[in-house]
C-alpha cells in the first residue's frame, strides 16, 4: 500500500485485492447458504449454496456432462476458427484501402445488431440438430468483431509508419504483413477476445435452443424434467467455463497490448 | 507588493513507491518562499519534478516530509483561496459543458447562488478576453481559447495563489506570447500571486520575479535567481534588454548542467 | 470527389449489405430450390400477413412489451448499484470476480433456472431481459466510473467539485461513453434474451411465432419471422444512436469517427 496518490486514497497492493475478491466470494457463499437455512430462500427456489456446490460434484463426476462439455468447445473450437480464417484475412483487406473501408463500416454495422438467433430456425432445418449447427452459428456470430476490429485495426494505422513503409520500397504484401498486421495485432487481440466469448455464448444457446449437442442442451434438457438443482449445477458449471475462456483470451489481448506501438 | 510570504515551503521531500518495489525520491529537501503579489517561476529539466513540486502545493499530493504552509497554516488539502491551471487543458475543462459553465461549476460548489456565479462567470471570460463566447463548448475553441478559459475558472474563485502547471505547453509561440501577456495583465489587476511551472527558460524569466531552480531528480533547489529587470514586461523590448540575455543564459547554464559534474 | 464520396457513405453503403443479402438469398434459394428457402414473393406475403396490423398486435407487442419494461428496469438499477460500487473502492474489488462471473455466464443459460421458478408469465420474461441487461450495463457503469481521466478529476478535485454536483456534472457524463456502449450492448442483447425467453411454453411473440412456424414447417412464416426480428435489432439500435446523439454533440464526440 502506497501513498503515492491523492490524498487520503491508498491503492491496493497485490495481495490486499486478492484477499478482498476472496472475502467477496466468500461473504457471498455464507450469505447464500444462510439464506437457505433461515427459509428465506425456500428450497423450492434455489437450492443452498452447499447443496449447488455437491450438485456440480456429482455432474463433475457423471459421463454425459463432460461429453456435453467436450461437445460444446469442439463446436467452439470449430467456429472460432472458421471466424478466424474467414475474419482476419477479410478485415486486413477490408481495412488496407481506404475507400472500401470506408464503405464497409456502415454496410456491417448496418447488420451488426441482428441477434445471433434469427438465422438459427432455418440453419436448423436445414442443417439439423448436429455439430453442424453450432458451428455454423458461432461462425456467423463471432465473426462481425473479428472482422471489425481487424479491419479497424489495419485502417488506423499511423500515416507516418505507412510512409515509412513506402520510402522503403515495401511491397504491397510486406507493407501488410509488417506494417498494417504488426500495428493492428493488439485490436486483433480484443477482437478475438470478443469473438471467444460471443462463440461461447452462442454454443450454448445453439444448444440450449436448437439442441445441438453439449451443454446448452442438458441444460435445456433439465429445464424440460424441471430439475432445479441440476439446473443450478450445471449453469454454475457454464459460468465456469465462461469464466476461463474469456480469460485466457484476455490475458493473450493483453499480453498483445504490451507490445503496442503507442501513437 | 508586500515581502511577507504568502507561501512557504519548507524541506519538502517527496518519495515515492513503485508498483514492481523499491521507491523513487522525486524531492529532495525542497524550500523556497512566495512573496505576496510576486510571480515565481520554478524551471528545471525534464521529469526533474517539478510537476510534484505545484502538485504538493495545491494541496494535491501529501509530501513524504516537510511542509508546506499558505497563509500561515500548514496545507493538508487544497486551500480555498488556491487555483490551479493545468497544461493539459482539453482534459481538465468538461467538454459536455460551456465556456460559462465550466467557469460556473467551482463557484457553485461554493455555494454562490446560480446568478452570482454566472455574473462573475462573464466578468472572469470578459477579463481574458473571451466576451461574446461564453456559451460556446471548449471543443469549439482553440487551444489558446480553452486555456483562456482554464483561466478564467481560476480567476473567478478570487485566487490568492493562482498555480499554474507549465500552462502554455502545447500552444504555439505566438499564442503562448499572448497568453504571457494575459498572465502579466491579469497580475497587475488583480494582484494575484502567481507561481508557474515551465520549462520555457525564456517565459520564466519574462513573467517571474524570482525564478526557482530545480536540479535533476532527486530534485533539489539549485538557486534562486532574482530577476531584476524593469517591472513593465514587453514580450520584444524586454527581451531586447542585454541583462535579459545575461539572466537567460545563467537560468539556462545551471538547468543544463549535471549536477554530479562538480 | 469528397463531396460524392461522402453522399455514397452516408446513403449507399448501409444499403449495400441488405442488396447483397437480397442478392445473395436470391441466388443460394435458387440453386437449393427446396421448401427451406422459399422464393422472396412468397416470403413477402407471409410477412405481409404475419405483421398485419392484427398480427402485429398478437405477436409483436407481447414481446415488445417485455423489452419495454425490462430494459429500462436492467438498466436503471445497473446504473445506480454502479454508482454505488465505483464509489466504494472495497466493494468494487471484492465485488469484481462475482460479476466477472454472471458476464462470462451467457445471459440465455439463465433462461431456463428463471422459467422453471417463475413459470413462462410476461413477467417472468421481463424479469429475464431485465438481468441480462443488468449485468452488461452494470460492469460498464462501474469500469467507466473508475477510470476516470485523471486530468479532469484533478481538476474537480482541486476545485472541491463534491457530491452530487461531481456525480452529475463530472462523473457520469466522463463515463458517458461508456455507459452509453454499455447499454447498446445491452440493448442488442435484450432483444436475443427476449426471443430466447419465448422459447418455453409461449404462444404469443416474435419468437413464438417464428420457432411455432419452424416446428409446423410454414417456412415462409419462418422467414417472415426472421426478417421482422433482424428488423426490430437494427431498428431499436438505429433509434439508440439518435437517443444517444444530444449526449455526443454536447461533449464534442459527434466530431470523430466511431472506433469498433
Amino acid at each position: 500500500m502506497g501513498t503515492n496518490g491523492r490524498r487520503g486514497e491508498t491503492s491496493y497492493g497485490r495481495w490486499a485485492r486478492f484477499a478482498l475478491q476472496c472475502s467477496g466470494i466468500v461473504i457471498l457463499a455464507i450469505l447464500w447458504q444462510i439464506s437457505s437455512i433461515a427459509g428465506w430462500l425456500p428450497k423450492a427456489v434455489a437450492p443452498s449454496f452447499i447443496q449447488t456446490i455437491s450438485g456440480l460434484w456429482q455432474i463433475s463426476h457423471t459421463g454425459t456432462f463432460w461429453v456435453g462439455t467436450a461437445n460444446t468447445f469442439k463446436a467452439w473450437a470449430y467456429g472460432m476458427f472458421v471466424s478466424i480464417v474467414i475474419g482476419i484475412p477479410l478485415g486486413l483487406l477490408l481495412g488496407s484501402n481506404k475507400v472500401v473501408y470506408r464503405l464497409s463500416r456502415p454496410t456491417i454495422e448496418a447488420v451488426r445488431p441482428i441477434p445471433p438467433i434469427v438465422i438459427l430456425p432455418v440453419v436448423l432445418v436445414a442443417v439439423g440438430y448436429g455439430f453442424n449447427l453450432s458451428a455454423l452459428l458461432i461462425a456467423q456470430g463471432a465473426m462481425w468483431p473479428l472482422l471489425i476490429m481487424t479491419s479497424y485495426g489495419v485502417a488506423t494505422v499511423p500515416q507516418v509508419a505507412l510512409d515509412t513503409a513506402t520510402v522503403f520500397h515495401f511491397s504491397f504484401f510486406r507493407r501488410l504483413f509488417f506494417v498494417r498486421l504488426a500495428q493492428a495485432l493488439p485490436l486483433i487481440g480484443s477482437g478475438v477476445r470478443l469473438a471467444a466469448a460471443i462463440a461461447f455464448a452462442v454454443a450454448i444457446m445453439a444448444g440450449l435452443v436448437g439442441g445441438a449437442p453439449g451443454l446448452g442442451q442438458l441444460l435445456g434438457l433439465a429445464s424440460q424434467a424441471n430439475d432445479l438443482p441440476a439446473l443450478f449445477a450445471l449453469t454454475t458449471a457454464i459460468g465456469f467455463f465462461g469464466v476461463v475462456v474469456i480469460s485466457v483470451f484476455s490475458s493473450v489481448e493483453r499480453r498483445l497490448n504490451r507490445w503496442k506501438v503507442s501513437s | 507588493m508586500s515581502a511577507v510570504p504568502i507561501l512557504k515551503v519548507e524541506n519538502l521531500y517527496k518519495t515515492f513507491t513503485l508498483p514492481k518495489g523499491g521507491s523513487y525520491t522525486a524531492l529532495e529537501n525542497i524550500s523556497f518562499e512566495v512573496a505576496d503579489g510576486e510571480i515565481v517561476a520554478v524551471v528545471g529539466p525534464s521529469g526533474a519534478g517539478k510537476t510534484t513540486v505545484l502538485r504538493c502545493l495545491a494541496g494535491l499530493l501529501a509530501p513524504t516530509s516537510g511542509s508546506v504552509v499558505f497563509e500561515g497554516e500548514s496545507i493538508t488539502e487544497t486551500p480555498e483561496d488556491v487555483a490551479a491551471v493545468f497544461q493539459d487543458y482539453s482534459r481538465s475543462l468538461l467538454p459536455w459543458l460551456s465556456a460559462r459553465s465550466n467557469v460556473m461549476l467551482p463557484l457553485r460548489s461554493r455555494g454562490l447562488s446560480r446568478t452570482e456565479a454566472r455574473q462573475k462567470a462573464d466578468t472572469a471570460l470578459a477579463s481574458v478576453g473571451l466576451e461574446g463566447r461564453e456559451g460556446t463548448h471548449p471543443w469549439q475553441l482553440s487551444g489558446g481559447m480553452q486555456q483562456r478559459v482554464a483561466l478564467a475558472r481560476a480567476l473567478a474563485c478570487n485566487p490568492r495563489l493562482l498555480l499554474m502547471d507549465e500552462p502554455f505547453a502545447s500552444l504555439d509561440a505566438q499564442t503562448r506570447m499572448d497568453l504571457e501577456d494575459l498572465v502579466l495583465h491579469i497580475h497587475k489587476e488583480f494582484a494575484t500571486t502567481v507561481l508557474i511551472v515551465t520549462h520555457d527558460i525564456d517565459e520564466a524569466i519574462y513573467l517571474a520575479n524570482h525564478v526557482v531552480v530545480l536540479s535533476k531528480p532527486p530534485a533539489t533547489v539549485s538557486q534562486i535567481v532574482e530577476i531584476n529587470l524593469p517591472p513593465n514586461r514587453h514580450q520584444i523590448a524586454t527581451k531586447e534588454n542585454p541583462a535579459f540575455a545575461q539572466l537567460r543564459n545563467h537560468v539556462l547554464t545551471m538547468v543544463r548542467r549535471d549536477p554530479y559534474e562538480d | 470527389m469528397r463531396r460524392h464520396t461522402s453522399w455514397a457513405i452516408r446513403f449507399v453503403a448501409p444499403l449495400l449489405m441488405p442488396v447483397v443479402l437480397l442478392g445473395g438469398y436470391v441466388l443460394f434459394a435458387h440453386w437449393q430450390s427446396n421448401l427451406y428457402f422459399p422464393s422472396l414473393p412468397r416470403i413477402y406475403s407471409a410477412f405481409k400477413t404475419t405483421w398485419s396490423p392484427h398480427g402485429l398486435r398478437l405477436n409483436a407487442w407481447p414481446s415488445l412489451s417485455n423489452l419495454l419494461l425490462g430494459y429500462p428496469a436492467g438498466l436503471l438499477s445497473a446504473v445506480l448499484l454502479g454508482i454505488l460500487v465505483a464509489r466504494l473502492r472495497a466493494l468494487r474489488v471484492a465485488s469484481e470476480p462475482i460479476i466477472a462471473f454472471f458476464l462470462a455466464l451467457p445471459s440465455v443459460a439463465i433462461v431456463p433456472i428463471f422459467i422453471v421458478l417463475f413459470g413462462p408469465g410476461p413477467g417472468t420474461k421481463q424479469l429475464i431481459i431485465a438481468q441480462a441487461v443488468f449485468f452488461q450495463v452494470l460492469v460498464n457503469v462501474i469500469d467507466g466510473l473508475s477510470t476516470l481521466d485523471p486530468t479532469l478529476a484533478q481538476s474537480a478535485d482541486l476545485f472541491k467539485i463534491h457530491g452530487f454536483r461531481r456525480l452529475f456534472l463530472v462523473d457520469l457524463p466522463g463515463a458517458g461513453s461508456q455507459i452509453l456502449a454499455g447499454a447498446r450492448a445491452g440493448l442488442s442483447l435484450g432483444v436475443l434474451v427476449m426471443i430466447v425467453s419465448e422459447l418455453f411454453n409461449t404462444r404469443f411473440g416474435i419468437g413464438a411465432v417464428t420457432l411455432s412456424a419452424q416446428s409446423s414447417f410454414d417456412f415462409p412464416t419462418m422467414w417472415a419471422g426472421m426478417v421482422f426480428t433482424a428488423i426490430i435489432g437494427i431498428g431499436l439500435n438505429g433509434l439508440f444512436s439518435l437517443a444517444e446523439r444530444p449526449y455526443l454533440r454536447r461533449a464534442g464526440l459527434l466530431q470523430t469517427t466511431t472506433g469498433a
